[in-house]
């Protein structure tokens, strides 16, 4: 599997551990300085983007069910790191109401090189408009 | 990065270039002499497919705001080309309102190596 294999099967299993509100799962696809960015704001480190990651899935309703859909990897690798630029669709529903898509946006991501696989250093969502 | 991989990236920035409103970055992607097509009107080299990407960009009002999400690509390597057929689903709204997906089509792509990238030598962009 080529490096940037590696990295579009990292930012698949990034959004399907997003959708399956795995707090462990995604915070374990950072390295252990990584910097998150969610709409609060920065976060830094592994153990620091776990509780945030699992304070926001206690939070919502016990029947919220989400997708995200990423497309449109631009993937540059330089060494033993890497950033890309992911294009996202978020679909949103709550119980047995209609899908509705919920947000669009972009992925602005780095990586760094660890053993066989690469880790997230820094993901940025940044969605599209207001 | 592999032959197969730099085509992918190709494909990827075409409709992040779209999305961002980018001219000069959508038409870089393009050799001198490609050809794209858009429903029945076809546009040979990049002076008429900047004319055609350009009055695109122009026709859409202040609030606009796009997303093209490619996927399902499909790409075969013949001799010194590659051929990609890519569906394509095409987000859209104004301003604040809700987002819609307004259309769907599927891209049938030739690329041609070009220095240490791949290009695109022929798009026809095709709804359905």
């Amino acid at each position: 599997m080529s490096d940037e294999d590696k990295i579009r099967q990292l930012l698949a299993t990034y959004v399907q551990k997003t959708d399956d509100f795995d707090a462990r799962g995604k915070s374990d696809l950072f390295a252990e300085d990584a910097k998150y960015y969610p709409a609060s704001g920065e976060v830094v480190g592994r153990e620091a983007i776990y509780n945030t990651v699992a304070s926001r899935v206690a939070a919502q309703p016990k029947d919220l069910h989400t997708k995200h859909m990423c497309g449109n990897s631009v993937i540059s690798i330089s060494g033993e790191t890497a950033e890309a630029a992911t294009d996202y669709v978020v679909y949103r529903q709550v119980g047995a109401d209609a899908w509705q898509i919920a947000q669009i946006g972009r992925y602005y991501d780095r990586f760094v090189r660890s053993g066989d696989t690469w880790l997230f250093t820094e993901n940025r969502p940044v969605k599209l408009g207001p | 990065m592999s032959d197969l991989d730099q085509v992918r990236r190709t494909i990827a920035e075409h409709p992040q270039t779209l999305d961002d409103g980018d001219v000069d970055r959508y038409v870089a992607l393009f050799v001198d002499d490609a050809r794209l097509t858009a429903g029945i009107t076809e546009y040979v080299g990049t002076n008429a497919i900047r004319g055609f990407i350009k009055g695109y960009f122009d026709g859409q009002g202040p609030g606009r705001q796009t997303r093209h999400l490619f996927g399902n690509s499909v790409i075969d390597f013949d001799g010194q080309q590659a051929k990609s057929i890519s569906d394509v689903m095409v987000f859209a709204r104004d301003n604040d309102e809700a987002w819609a997906l307004t259309t769907l089509t599927r891209h049938h792509d030739t690329l041609v190596r070009s220095g240490d990238r791949w290009l695109f030598a022929a798009k026809e962009i095709r709804r359905r």
